[in-house]
């Protein structure tokens, strides 16, 4: 699914160059969890972002279901990223203009999905996760908990190969922690590949495979994929 | 599909917090409303007299004279040139002549019903083959030709009823009456003409008066060409009818040369000084007023990026492309100029009486013609800019910056577009100072004559005699200090005459004839004579006149005189028949203006006595109240139940002749305020992006000891580094367009350094309060609320 070498990723300023990615290799396979752990500072998110598509490395390679996709243009990377790609943030991210429905339709909108199936497809997965009864609430009227699940539901509406994940549950507590571990566990049972990144060592121990990230540089790789 | 998201989307988030829609919506919707009715005048301005057929190839005659080696133009002609030049040149296919007879009377119909009238003409049968107009009803050629009648417009004849052609209407005023014989559809607004109700048939006058060569120059002549002729194709034959039908020997001796020159009717009103000042000042008004609309617009955009990069980046990951989210900005564009329109549209629907007031002119002439256009492409060019520009600056931004925190400042882009509103600001708010100075000065402006408690009343229609009992009664009132009469009041337009010497063949110059005045004139107006005496009243067998100071000083360049004025004669055209009628100077009294600064007379002037009461009666009150009015007004109706004679205050009159600077510092004053508020909402919005994007930064300064006015101070001098040189701009650019608009006033306010520094203060001040008041409150914020998310 997923295969980078040599990664590097440097942020430069007029007088200061910042390494965040150092010579990073990797490899996830098809249907993996993988926890991507490591200090603040250590490169976790700037990683998950190139590989996300949201950004480019510096240098070194990625190949993306088997397509080089390292050094593509914005446009390039937005057609690669579209229906291949889910994302789950940390501050879930969900677009307080548009009410549940609207924020999980977003994706199958820009798919050109029909709008009869779009909706169909709303419904479902709302149900899915519990949230049906509110699909016409905004954002800021639900709990942390129920906004992560909607932004799950709407990582996994397009139905994409790969969830990348940023500390997901680094804004609940333990109960709906744990919830929205247990669906991205559902969602990897049922052949979703995810990379997570996490402070939480519990958290962690969902994936298949744990990675250390320390200054830039994968440190261990803790686990296997079976 | 994704259209009728994003608008679903974007009328949704009108209201949305942060995103100050509704702000955007009414600085763009006013700057649209004020801005498109002054294009719409400008347009206007530039579209007179188009109208009529074949109008490219009519041309108004202008008699050019050089006398005494000045060149001096007339609009005006003799009766015989129109239509002389037709008969002589075969390029021109038709031409007219008409002459005004009244502006501002009233009509009475056979059933005694009475209407105001603006403007009576009478023209030749010609006049509807130059200046076509559909013609509702008669036969314009045949009713033109017979003398007591006349063609009414649509709209009088509506007044009078269903059967207007046929019946007759009185003029009471002009002691005339006249057939209607038909009625031709309404001129529009745009014209000169646009007040013309009556016309009647020059055949009513006498040939001698109609047909003449030289002399009796009353007549507005046109000429219409053939399609393949040129202008310059005239001149032989011109000098050939010259030659053949005019004294100019005789001419050539009096010193004077006569030649015509022709201005297309198109650019008669475009052309005039005051017409092209006042178009270039509003479409730089319009201009700086939309421009403004726009750059707030643009400056809350931009200040929102922080805000909403994020939403932009979310729309991105989820596979948005560049023109996804140009889509979503451009809808929102959409939806911001729709309601703008709206907005627009109900200001100038609710302020329609004052807009047709300040622009002379109705709202529906204004708005709705083949200008049209204009709108629509006024509207697109700010749809490409504020739907096109954001999405630009809204694509740029990488997603994973947007999501780290997108904040990057775009300060440097913030600060021109508030600079470009500051001077704008403080241009406009300069340039009303001086056109409020000046308009002040012409109002107050000492004419050369006192006017205070003065009214007069234009008894036009009445016999002199009648008039004479009307100053005998009035003279008994206590409240009158002084009653006199004129045939020219010093406000109205003066017709000229020609002095010569008795025994000179020479004609020296043309002055303004104020033509008689009675007893008590220039004591009633308060004009002092410098030399001499006044008329020896009660007799005009004397044959004195009195003449100005600046009739002397000519008199001393072109006929040499010395300083002994006094007891000298002159002849003067149409006062003097021949040399043994010469008039012999009584006094010298100080130059008075006749007409306005804007407008002013500038030949000398000179008056003649008379025992027959003239028909301008002026009144000068101890006190003028409303008492002393009513008491006049009810002696005069005893004396003329029948009529309706109006007192009219000489000072408003005055005023009023201002009325076109008064309109234009009232649009100047409209457009500044309306820019100033929007740049402060600019500065506002600025000041509140400002403060969001720096609150780390401020409080981690309080938290090392910056005090409330630390952080102000960092606030203001931001700004003033953008505000001074704007208005510094704002005010180089105010003087210059006011010494162009000055022009126009033979007394004009000075323009000193002061003013303009003055102005730029007032508009700083109004700056920093701004910036202090929005500041204020983070600059005693607790610094640790501003630190928590860190």
């Amino acid at each position: 699914m997923i295969k980078i070498e040599n990664l590097c990723k440097s942020f430069r300023t007029e007088e200061v160059e910042t390494i965040a990615l150092n010579n990073v290799s990797l490899e996830v396979k098809d249907s993996e969890f993988v926890a991507i752990m490591g200090p603040s500072g250590c490169g976790k998110s700037t990683l998950l972002n190139i590989l996300g598509l949201l950004d480019n490395p510096t240098s070194g390679k990625y190949w993306l279901s088997d397509k080089e996709v390292g050094m593509l243009k914005e446009k390039e990377r937005t057609r690669v990223r579209k229906g291949q790609i889910g994302f789950v943030f940390q501050s879930f991210n969900l677009i307080d203009e548009l009410n549940v429905a609207e924020n999980v339709e977003l994706p199958l909108t820009y798919l050109n999905v029909k709008a009869s199936e779009r909706k169909q497809r709303v419904q479902e997965i709302l149900k899915r996760m519990n949230i049906s009864h509110r699909a016409a609430h905004f954002p800021q009227q639900l709990s942390g908990g129920q906004q992560q699940r909607v932004a799950i539901a709407r990582a996994v509406i397009s139905n994409p190969k790969l969830i990348l994940a940023d500390e997901p549950t680094g804004n609940l507590d333990s109960k709906n922690g744990e919830e929205v571990m247990n669906l991205l566990t559902e969602l990897n049972r049922e052949g979703t590949t995810i990379v997570m990144v996490t402070h939480n060592k519990h958290d962690a121990t969902f994936a298949h495979r744990t990675i250390n990230l320390f200054d830039g540089q994968i440190v261990d790789s803790v686990g296997d994929f079976i | 599909m994704k259209i009728k998201t994003n608008f679903k989307n974007a009328i949704r988030n009108l209201g949305r917090h942060g995103q100050h829609n509704i702000i955007k919506i009414l600085c763009l919707g006013v700057g649209l409303a004020v801005g498109c009715v002054i294009i719409a005048k400008v347009y206007f301005e530039q579209s007179y007299d188009t109208f009529f057929p074949n109008i490219d190839r009519t041309y108004l005659i202008k008699e050019v004279a050089i006398q005494n080696g000045q060149l001096q133009e007339y609009p005006q002609t003799s009766g015989a040139i129109a239509q002389g030049m037709k008969r002589y040149a075969p390029q021109i296919e038709a031409a007219t002549r008409y002459t005004y007879i009244s502006e501002k009377t009233s009509c009475e119909t056979e059933d005694k019903k009475k209407i105001d009238i603006n403007s009576i003409i009478l023209a030749d049968n010609c006049f509807f083959d130059v200046l076509q107009r559909p013609i509702l009803m008669g036969n314009a050629k045949d009713v033109l030709s017979r003398a007591g009648y006349c063609m009414i417009n649509e709209k009088l004849a509506k007044k009078i009823g269903l059967k207007a052609v046929g019946s007759k209407i009185f003029f009471p005023q002009l002691n005339l009456s006249a057939i209607v014989g038909g009625i031709y559809k309404d001129i529009p607004e745009n014209s000169y003409m646009k007040n013309l109700n009556v016309i009647g048939s020059l055949a009513s006058y006498n040939k001698r008066s109609t047909e003449n060569w030289v002399g009796n120059d009353r007549y507005l002549s046109y000429i219409r060409l053939t399609p393949e002729a040129k202008i310059s194709d005239l001149t032989p034959t011109i000098k050939k009818m010259m030659q053949e039908n005019m004294p100019l020997d005789e001419m050539a001796k009096a010193g004077v040369k006569l030649n015509y020159s022709f201005i297309p009717v198109t650019k008669l009103h475009t052309d005039s000084p005051t017409v092209k000042r006042m178009t270039w000042i509003l479409a730089l008004l319009a201009f700086i007023l939309i421009f403004s609309a726009i750059m707030n617009y643009l400056l809350i955009v931009i200040g929102n990026m922080i805000n909403r990069s994020k939403e932009m980046a979310i729309h991105k990951c989820y596979g948005a492309e560049n023109r996804n989210i140009h889509g979503i900005i451009f809808t929102e564009g959409v939806v911001h100029l729709f309601f703008a329109i709206i907005l627009a549209g109900m200001l100038i629907f609710v302020c329609k009486g004052s807009i047709e007031d300040l622009l002379d002119a109705p709202l529906s002439a204004l708005l709705f013609n083949k200008g049209s256009w204009i709108w629509i492409v006024l509207c697109l060019l700010i749809l490409l800019i504020t739907g096109f520009l954001p999405g630009i600056l809204y694509s740029q931004i990488p997603v994973s910056v947007a999501f780290r925190g997108y904040t990057e400042n775009r300060r440097r882009w913030k600060l021109i577009l508030l600079g470009v509103q500051f001077t704008a600001a403080g241009f406009l708010f300069s340039l009303l100072f001086i056109i409020s100075r000046q308009y002040n000065r012409m109002v107050n402006d000492d004419p050369g004559y006192q006017y205070n408690n003065l009214t007069y009343i234009d008894m036009s229609g009445t016999k002199s005699d009648e008039r004479t009992k009307v100053l005998t009664e009035l003279r008994k009132s206590a409240r009158i200090e002084n009653v006199t009469a004129a045939d020219c009041l010093p406000i109205d337009e003066c017709s000229g005459n020609n002095i010569s010497l008795p025994n000179d063949d020479r004609e020296l110059f043309n002055g303004a004839d104020l033509y008689s005045v009675t007893d008590d004139y220039l004591k009633t107006m308060g004009i002092h004579l410098i030399e001499g005496n006044n008329f020896a009243e009660q007799t005009d067998s004397l044959r004195e006149v009195l003449v100005s100071h600046s009739f002397v000083e000519k008199m001393k360049i072109v006929a040499h005189w010395d300083n002994n004025i006094v007891g000298k004669q002159v002849l003067i055209s149409e006062h003097s028949q021949d040399s043994n009628h010469a008039f012999t100077i009584c006094g010298v009294y100080n130059d008075i203006r006749i007409g306005s600064i804007s407008n002013p007379e500038l030949r000398p002037t000179f008056m003649f006595y008379t025992k027959h009461t003239p028909d301008k009666i002026l009144i000068k009150f101890h006190e003028l109240t409303p008492e002393a009015i009513s008491e006049v007004q009810n002696t005069i109706k005893n004396l003329f139940p029948d009529k309706d004679f109006h007192v009219e205050n000489y000072r408003s009159k005055m005023t009023d002749l201002y009325t076109d600077s008064l309109k234009f510092r009232n649009a100047v004053m409209i457009s500044g305020f309306v820019t100033i508020i929007i740049a402060l909402i600019g500065l506002i919005g600025y000041s509140n992006d400002e403060v969001n994007r720096r609150r780390k930064e401020i409080a981690i300064r309080k938290v090392n000891g910056a005090q409330a006015t630390d952080i102000m101070t960092l606030f203001m001098r931001d700004i003033l580094r953008i505000a001074l040189p704007s208005l510094i701009i704002g005010g180089t650019g105010a003087a210059y367009v006011a010494l162009k608009w000055q022009q126009q006033f033979v007394e004009k306010v000075p323009l000193n350094t002061f003013l303009f520094i003055g102005c730029g203060i007032a508009i700083l001040a109004i700056i920093l309060v701004t910036i202090n008041f929005n500041c204020y409150k983070i600059a005693n914020s607790n610094p640790v609320n501003y630190l928590k998310g860190e």
